[in-house]
């Protein structure tokens, strides 16, 4: 609706007149004009025809690029549909590469911008960030010089070993600004607060656990593929139920993580090899025999992986893990178009159909942030990731830490989005439908969950914040914030 | 010795004929063997019968042996020796090297602190960098020749000898006027006229820089006047408009002083519910639709807007459409739903002093718009700036926003030469960002051709003609105005502008006691642009209600 509402075209001969300039061509045949023509006011010339033609004064008016083009704005700062607004005309405008008015929006934002300020605030300091990376690196991709190195005697490189960077409330443009989080290791105890501050990853934990336990409850050797982001966090649990259950813990569990992960936080300062050492070190004490390997994709091979026993039971778990797989751009409509298995992300659908699984969980954020257009893409992106700043409003004080932490990484995610294009987007955020679409396609059926699960995933939201809900749409189980869908979560069979 | 017709009739026969000698004994680039024709040295000057004559005006030996382009020829370094010497570098370091030697012989570390720098050390500069520069003549003709395709490290390094032989014919040249030999002047000007007669206009930076500045001192000698130059300008309306839409995209100049001045009139206003801005130079209102969406996002409400413009009706204004300027403002105001009202004061002298027409109202917030830093817009002599902020301080105005070339601050070294050498160090340095910043549209000559050279002209003749120091921090103070400090979010909003531009554009603060006094614009750590801020001693009286005939 926006969209249309917007016209950010200029005429096509101001725009010829503006951005063409002068043919080099009828600048060397004017040179050599000059020459034959010495004089005091030689270097003055004429308008080439082209120019006079095709250009009236009107069009020609600086302005032009700046009148009135039905934008409206919404009074007030705190407004979290202004501060929508402004983002998405920026990016019209950049997309249109109308730098002026861009940059206009850009100066208008700075100052509603802040990093420590309101949640609005924030995310618009990250959004705008992320604008103008995405400016300065077009720059560098046009330019022939080698890229920007910042000045480490700079006074604010020195003081991005810690905090203090934020206390510039605006936009810090040196680049770095947020930079000093980037990669931040994290003990396992700062990993665990970090997934336990909010339900964003513990739902998805909860709700997988759920269904594996039903999955496996009569089975007595069980195998657990993880493709995950969170360093096993949602293991110790299910360890703790397998050993309590019913029936009593399995024979054997063996866990099977995927190595090849994305360069995402959080970043954990212990290798795999530690991480599965206590893994075990827990699971003996729980009575459960746990086997810990580490495989990488090659290892998925159908035959290979998975052969210890005919009556393993086979379970491959998907946590915000699936749309890091490169995936297309989409521009020739709906996916299932593209016929075989073009893209890598069916390819590793495929894959984990060919491994015969007994279950897979599918955990993903709801949006769709794979859009080719910016616009299109920061408006996405806008609609989802508003949320970790709103709940975080709820849940810290607004100076501290692990806020800001926090955030700099949904900032980083941000920064992916819309400053980054082809190979470097990696953020790729798919819609619930079409993953269902996906999984289908690759040949899997979707399950439920059953009430046991609902009930402990309300359980566990119950100890976070009052924004939290949960909702179920069909077999699908989803996470909200005040009414938004976040996270939803999906169990699949084969068959 | 002044006006002696004979005397100097005579010696301009003889510097001619000179040249003439000089011109005979000139050298093949190209040849590795110095010709072997006795080439005059600086120690051998006083046995030419001119030279006496010229010492009494003041002309000193280095000067005439630029001129002349003297050399040792025992000295003479081999030809791969200079090769060595004379890196392949960019257009700009031309300049750079002058001026290294500038600051060996004159002993100053910084371009802004050589104040102390007198004639004596100039000359010797001049005088070291000819004895290094090689006997390499390089005649119209031999110039051409070069310009055939060929060995381009050979290629490169011609250029350079030749951008050192043009800058220091100008140097000699601005010497020459600034001590009133004009007749030396003449000549020189007659010989580097010569020279740029083959500079091409999309040649690199320093031939086009040696081009424009040519020009200015023939102006200058001329005798023109700034109006006349300003008014001289044969660029269309339509190529003008072309040039300026180049520059206010693809470079920072226009938006760097527009943001940093908005930033700060958005600051002191704070919640005012009615803000009244008096613009020295509205030209075409690029300034305001920024100002307006801020205000229009307010959080304490939008307040009712009125700019006045300063209408000069006897300044021929290339770009400047009250009208069209006032439709257009208007419009952006009401899609921004701001209450806007867009008014015109007259200035009928040439000195800005008288204004007439200007409505204040009881209760309005003043705020005067300075922007002299804009290329477009016609040079306004210190004078007049000065004469129309004293008119405007009994009105007690909130803030006063002034944003300024910086050259003027380095022109305000005593030394007259100096100065002119700090210009063209400060064109260079614009010349060189315009072409970076524009090089893949060549419209960086279209805005030189439409701003530049006029701005070099009019800046050589107004500093030429200006008899007291221009410094403008002290002319404001006198004026009854002080200093406001520009806020931290407006130096990283200045940052984040300078961000979305190519790079070589840096931005530095001038602080005094924790106060961030101006912001600077630097392109490759040469200062450009300044911005501050000021207001008034006297707040007593905000705003009475007061209107002048």
């Amino acid at each position: 609706m926006l969209r249309q509402s917007v016209n950010y075209q200029l005429p096509a001969a101001a725009t010829s007149c503006s951005r063409s300039y002068l043919d080099s061509r009828e600048l060397a045949f004017l040179s050599k004009e000059e020459h034959s023509s010495p004089g005091p006011e030689r270097y003055y010339y004429n308008t080439p025809e082209k120019l006079k033609n095709n250009t009236t004064i009107k069009e020609a008016w600086p302005l032009s690029g700046l009148s009135v083009r039905g934008i409206s704005i919404l009074r007030g700062s705190n407004d979290a549909a202004c501060v929508e607004q402004l983002l998405l005309h920026c990016a019209t405008a950049l997309e249109s590469s109308d730098t002026t008015f861009a940059q206009q929006i850009m100066w208008v934002l700075n100052n509603i911008a802040a990093f420590d300020g309101d949640p609005n605030q924030r995310v618009a300091a990250w959004f705008l960030k992320a604008l103008v990376s995405r400016v300065s690196r077009t720059l560098l991709s046009f330019s022939s010089s080698p890229p920007r190195f910042l000045p480490s005697s700079s006074p604010t490189a020195a003081a991005n070993t810690n905090l203090s960077v934020f206390q510039d409330s605006c936009l810090n443009l040196d680049a770095s600004s947020a930079s000093c989080f980037d990669n931040r290791l994290l003990t396992p105890i700062q990993l665990a607060k970090f997934v336990d501050l909010t339900p964003w990853h513990r739902f998805g934990f909860s709700a997988a656990n759920g269904a594996i336990l039903e999955a496996v409850q009569s089975r007595d050797k069980i195998h657990i593929l993880d493709l995950s982001i969170t360093h096993c966090m949602q293991w110790p649990t299910l360890i703790e139920s397998l050993s309590n259950r019913p029936g009593g813990p399995p024979n054997s569990v063996r866990l099977s993580v995927l190595t090849a992960r994305p360069s995402v936080p959080p970043f954990v300062d212990m290798p795999y090899e530690e991480l599965g050492t206590r893994l075990r070190t827990f699971a003996r004490s729980k009575r459960v025999n746990l086997e810990f390997e580490v495989v990488s994709s090659s290892d998925l091979i159908p035959g290979l992986f998975q052969i210890r026993d005919g009556d393993e039971a086979l379970v491959v778990n998907c946590q915000l893990r699936l749309h890091y797989f490169p995936e297309i751009d989409d521009h020739d409509g709906p996916h299932l178009d593209h016929h075989g298995l073009s893209s890598p992300r069916d390819e590793i659908l495929h894959l984990i159909r060919s491994l015969n699984p007994d279950m897979v969980t599918l955990v993903e954020e709801d949006a769709d942030v794979t859009s080719p257009s910016l616009v299109d893409r920061l408006r996405a992106a806008y609609n989802h990731l508003w949320i970790p700043f709103d709940l975080l409003e709820s849940c810290l004080a607004r100076n501290h830490e692990l806020r800001l932490q926090y955030e700099a990484d949904v900032g980083r995610k941000i920064d992916n989005i819309v400053a980054c294009e082809g190979e470097a987007r990696i953020e790729r955020l798919e819609s619930r439908d079409k993953w269902s679409q996906r999984m289908r396609f690759a040949g899997f059926r979707q399950l439920g969950f059953c009430d046991e699960v609902w009930g402990d995933v309300k359980w566990m939201l119950e100890q976070h914040a009052t924004g939290w809900g949960l909702k179920r749409d069909a077999h699908d189980l989803l996470l909200t914030w005040k009414g938004h869908n976040v996270v939803f979560a999906t169990a699949w069979t084969t068959g | 010795m002044a006006s002696d017709l004979d005397v100097d009739m005579a010696l301009e026969q003889q510097v001619e004929e000179n040249l003439y000698w000089y011109q005979a004994c000139s050298i093949d680039p190209c040849a590795t063997k110095v010709c072997d024709i006795d080439v005059i040295q600086g120690g051998d000057l006083d046995l030419l019968p001119v030279w006496p004559e010229l010492e009494e005006q003041g002309i000193t030996s280095a000067l005439l042996d630029s001129l002349l382009e003297g050399g040792d020829e025992q000295e003479q370094p081999p030809a791969s020796k200079v090769r060595k010497r004379l890196q392949p570098s960019s257009p700009h370091s031309v300049l750079e090297k002058v001026s290294e030697r500038k600051d060996e012989v004159g002993g100053a570390e910084d371009d802004n602190d050589d104040e102390d720098e007198d004639d004596d050390a100039l000359c010797e500069f001049l005088h070291q960098s000819l004895e290094t520069e090689a006997c390499l003549d390089f005649s119209p003709m031999n110039f051409d020749d070069f310009q055939l395709p060929g060995d381009p490290e050979l290629d490169l390094q011609h250029q350079e000898f030749f951008g050192c032989r043009l800058f220091h014919l100008l140097l000699a040249g601005a010497e020459a006027m600034f001590s009133q030999a004009l007749d030396l002047a003449k000549v020189i000007l007659f010989r580097l006229r010569e020279l740029t007669s083959s500079c091409s206009s999309s040649g690199p930076v320093f031939q086009r820089l040696a081009l424009y500045f040519t020009e200015a001192l023939q102006s200058l000698l001329d005798g023109a006047r700034i109006t006349k130059v300003a008014s001289s300008c044969s660029m269309s309306y339509l190529d003008s408009i072309t040039a300026f839409q180049a520059l206010h995209e693809a470079s920072p100049y226009i938006k760097f002083g527009h943001y940093v001045a908005n930033q700060a009139i958005l600051e002191a206003i704070g919640d005012d519910k009615r803000v009244h801005i008096l613009d020295y130079d509205v030209t075409l209102g690029i300034q305001w639709p920024s100002l307006m969406q801020a205000l229009a996002l307010r959080e304490g409400g939008t307040p009712h807007l009125r700019i006045t413009a300063v209408y000069r009706p006897h300044s021929r204004h290339q770009l400047a459409n009250f009208q069209e300027t006032k439709e257009r403002l208007m419009e952006c105001a009401a899609a921004f739903k701001i209450p806007f009202s867009f008014h015109q004061a007259k200035v009928e002298d040439d000195e800005d002093s008288k204004l007439v027409g200007l409505k204040l109202i009881k209760g309005e917030t003043l705020i005067v718009n300075c922007m002299l830093h804009l290329l477009h817009v016609p040079h306004k002599s210190p004078s007049s700036v000065l004469s129309f902020l004293k008119s405007v301080q009994k009105f007690s105005p909130r803030l006063v926003t002034f944003v300024e070339e910086e050259v003027v601050s380095c022109l305000s070294a005593p030394n007259t030469v100096d100065k002119f050498f700090q210009a063209l160090h400060h064109y260079s340095a614009m010349l060189d960002s315009l072409e970076a910043s524009l090089c893949e549209t060549t419209a960086h000559i279209l805005v030189e051709r439409a701003f530049l050279a006029t701005r070099i002209k009019t800046a050589l003749i107004a500093h030429h003609h200006a008899h007291s120091k221009v410094e403008w921090s002290s002319l404001l103070h006198s004026a009854g105005f002080h200093r406001v400090s520009l806020s931290r979010r407006n130096i990283c909003q200045a940052r984040l502008l300078l961000g979305l531009f190519k790079d070589g554009y840096q931005l530095k603060e001038h602080h005094s006691d924790e106060e961030i006094e101006k912001l600077l614009l630097s392109w490759k750590s040469r200062p450009l642009i300044a911005a501050s801020a000021w207001t008034c001693k006297n707040k007593s009286s905000d705003g009475s209600e007061n209107e002048q005939q």
